[in-house]
C-alpha cells in the first residue's frame, strides 16, 4: 500500500490543449519514490508537453500536478527546490565556460558551493575541460554538463527529458550507467524517452503514452509478460492464416516474411499444431518468441495506428 | 532575488559584447569631440562665427558637460538596445530560459533580475562616457583655450551635473524597458534589436513631420517617447542626428509621460512572461 508521502509525481485529469490539438489528454500519473520511472512514447506523444507542465513551463489547460503532496501550480519555486531537470538539447551560455554555467546556475539555486560544483564536474567526468567554453563542448559533453547542472543542488527528484540525445554508444551506456546509479543511491527518476531498450535497462515501471493518454503503465516485467508469443513456419501461410484467425484463443496473427507471430497462450502449442495438422498445414518450426518491451509498446502503437 | 541579480551581473560582466559595446561609446565620443576640434581648428570659409563659436563650446567646459550627457544618451539608447535584446532575446534562442526558469520559477525575479543588471550597467555606462568624455574635454578645452578654467565648477554646478546624469539615466531606462519588452514578446534578440531601433528612428522621422503640421498632428510628439526624452536632456545642438525639433513639453510633463511609458512597458513584460508557456 502506497502512502501520500511515497508519491513524489502526481498528475490529475491533466490536459493540455494548443487550440485544436490536445497534446495532453486526461493524463493519470503517479511516480513513486525511489522509482525509476519510463515515460516512452512515440514522437508527438506528448511528453515533453508533461514534463514541461511538471516543471512548471507549460501550464496545464486543466488538471493538477502535485509534486512532493504539493500544488506546482501555488508552490513551484518550493518545489523546483528538489528537482533536477536534464532537458532535450540544454541550453548554456556558449560564451561561458561549464565551470562559468554552473557557476551562473549555482547562483541561482541555494547553498550551492565551489566545492559541490567541482563534485558534479568530477561525478560526469568534465572536470579537465571546465574552463573550457560550452560552446566547444562536443554533444556528449554538453549532455553531461546538463546532468552535473541538474545534480547541482543534489535533487531528491530528477528529470531526464531524452537524455542520450545525440550521443555516441559509449557516451549512452555512460548516462544509462548513471541513472541507474543515481536510481539506486535513492533519487527517485523520470526519464522521457522514445529509446525503448534504454527505458528496459534503467527503469523499474514505465508507463506508455500515446496522443496524450497512457496506454499502458506498470513494471516492465509485467507489461512483457501481457502476451505470449509463438513464432511458427508453416507450409501454407494463407490457410494457416485463416484457421488460426478463427480460434478465439488466438487473440493476433501477424506475418513477418514467411513467418507467422501468434499472440496465443504458449501451453497451447500442441493445439495450434493438431489443428493445422488436421486441416494439411504443417509446421516446420515452431517457437515461443521472447516479448521486449520493445514489442510490447510498438504492439500498442501500431495496433491503435491501424484503427 | 540577489542571487539572481549576481547571476545577471556575472553573466553581463562575463560576456564580450558588454565591453565592446563600451569601446563603441569610447570611440564615438572620441570621434565627435576630434572632429569637432578638427572643424574649429581650421574651419570652412563660409562657416559663420556664431556657429564656429557654438562648436568651440561643445568641446570645452563647461559646456562639454551637456554634449557629454547628451551624446551618452542618444548613443547610449542604441547601444544598450542592443544589449538588452541579446540578453533577453538570446535566452530563448540557446534554451538557457528554461535551465534558469526550471531552478526558480518566480518569473517576475527572472525579469526583474535582468532589469536592475540593465540599470547597473546603464549607470556605470554614463559613468565611464563622463570619465571618457571628461579627459577629451581636458584635451580639447586646452587645445581651444589655451589653458583650463574651472570657475565654473561651483557647488550648485556639480548639483546640475548630477541632475544631467539622473535624466540621461531616465532616458535611457525607457529604452531599455521597450527593448525587453519587444525581445520577450518576440521571444528573439533580432526581434527586439530590430522592433526598438525600428522604432526609435521612425518615431524620430515622425516627429519631424508632426512638428512642422499644424493643427492636432503637431500635437502627437507630446505625446511620443523621443519627443519627451529631448525635453528631460540637457539641451545642446549635440542632440545626436535623431533630436527632436519644434517646441518641447515641460520637464515635469515630459517625466510624467515617461513614467506612464515605463509602467506600461514593465507590465506588459511582465504579463506576457507570467502568462506564456515556455518551450523548448
Amino acid at each position: 500500500m502506497t502512502t501520500n508521502s511515497d508519491v513524489v509525481v502526481r498528475t490529475e485529469h491533466l490536459t493540455k490543449h494548443y487550440g485544436k490539438l490536445v497534446a495532453v489528454d486526461d493524463l493519470n500519473l503517479e511516480v513513486h519514490r525511489g522509482q525509476v520511472f519510463g515515460f516512452l512514447g512515440p514522437n508527438g506523444a506528448g511528453k515533453s508537453t508533461t514534463m514541461s507542465m511538471i516543471l512548471g513551463l507549460i501550464a496545464p489547460t486543466s488538471g493538477n500536478i502535485e509534486i512532493f503532496g504539493l500544488s506546482v501550480k501555488s508552490n513551484l519555486a518550493d518545489i523546483l527546490g528538489k528537482i533536477g531537470a536534464v532537458t532535450e538539447s540544454p541550453g548554456f551560455y556558449p560564451y561561458l565556460s561549464g565551470w562559468d554555467n554552473l557557476k551562473v546556475f549555482a547562483r541561482i539555486s541555494h547553498n550551492v558551493t565551489d566545492n559541490r560544483i567541482k563534485e558534479v564536474l568530477k561525478l560526469v567526468d568534465l572536470a579537465d575541460r571546465a574552463k573550457d567554453k560550452f560552446s566547444g563542448y562536443s554533444q556528449g559533453m554538453k549532455q553531461r554538463l546538463a546532468i552535473a547542472c541538474a545534480l547541482l543542488h543534489d535533487p531528491e527528484f530528477i528529470i531526464f527529458d531524452e537524455p542520450t540525445s545525440g550521443l555516441d554508444p559509449a557516451g549512452m551506456k555512460e548516462i544509462r550507467e548513471l541513472i541507474i546509479r543515481l536510481g539506486q543511491e535513492g533519487k527517485t527518476i523520470f526519464l522521457n524517452s522514445h529509446l525503448l531498450h534504454e527505458v528496459e535497462q534503467v527503469c523499474n515501471h514505465v508507463a506508455i503514452i500515446k496522443k496524450g493518454k497512457v496506454i499502458a503503465m506498470g513494471a516492465p516485467n509485467d507489461l512483457i509478460k501481457h502476451g505470449d508469443t509463438l513464432q511458427i513456419r508453416v507450409t501454407d501461410i494463407d490457410k494457416a492464416v485463416a484457421l488460426l484467425n478463427e480460434e478465439d484463443w488466438v487473440s493476433s496473427v501477424t506475418r513477418e516474411g514467411d513467418l507467422l507471430i501468434l499472440k496465443a497462450p504458449t501451453e497451447r502449442a500442441a493445439d495450434i499444431s493438431a489443428l493445422l495438422a488436421t486441416n494439411g498445414v504443417f509446421i516446420s518450426e515452431m517457437k515461443a518468441r521472447e516479448d521486449s518491451l520493445e514489442s510490447f509498446f510498438l504492439e500498442l502503437t501500431e495496433e491503435e495506428t491501424v484503427d | 532575488m540577489i542571487d539572481q541579480i549576481r547571476a545577471e551581473l556575472f553573466k553581463l560582466r562575463k560576456r564580450k559584447m558588454t565591453w565592446i559595446m563600451i569601446i563603441v561609446l569610447a570611440a564615438f565620443l572620441c570621434l565627435i569631440f576630434f572632429a569637432i576640434y578638427g572643424i574649429t581648428a581650421s574651419p570652412p570659409e563660409r562657416m559663420p562665427h556664431e556657429g564656429l563659436e557654438t562648436m568651440r563650446n561643445l568641446i570645452t567646459f563647461p559646456d562639454a558637460f551637456t554634449m557629454i550627457f547628451s551624446m551618452a544618451q542618444n548613443i547610449g539608447a542604441i547601444l544598450l538596445t542592443i544589449i538588452v535584446a541579446s540578453s533577453v532575446g538570446n535566452e530563448y534562442g540557446w534554451g538557457t530560459i528554461r535551465q534558469t526558469l526550471i531552478r526558480r520559477g518566480i518569473r517576475y525575479q527572472y525579469v526583474l533580475s535582468k532589469l536592475v543588471a540593465f540599470i547597473v550597467y546603464a549607470l556605470i555606462g554614463i559613468v565611464i562616457a563622463f570619465i571618457i568624455g571628461f579627459c577629451l574635454a581636458l584635451l580639447t578645452t586646452q587645445w581651444v583655450n589655451g589653458a583650463l578654467n574651472w570657475d565654473f565648477m561651483t557647488v550648485s554646478y556639480i548639483g546640475e551635473l548630477f541632475t544631467m546624469y539622473g535624466w540621461t539615466f531616465y532616458g535611457l531606462f525607457v529604452y531599455i524597458l521597450l527593448a525587453m519588452l519587444f525581445s520577450i514578446v518576440g521571444r528573439s534578440a533580432i526581434v527586439g534589436i530590430g522592433a526598438t531601433l525600428g522604432y526609435y528612428f521612425v518615431e524620430s522621422i515622425a516627429i519631424s513631420i508632426f512638428n512642422q503640421s499644424g493643427g492636432w498632428l503637431s500635437e502627437i510628439p507630446n505625446y511620443l517617447i523621443g519627443h519627451n526624452i529631448s525635453a528631460i536632456l540637457p539641451t545642446t545642438m549635440m542632440q545626436g542626428p535623431f533630436a527632436s525639433s519644434g517646441a518641447l513639453p515641460s520637464t515635469l510633463y515630459a517625466s510624467i509621460v515617461l513614467a506612464i511609458y515605463c509602467v506600461v512597458f514593465l507590465g506588459l513584460s511582465l504579463y506576457l512572461f507570467k502568462r506564456r508557456d515556455v518551450t523548448a
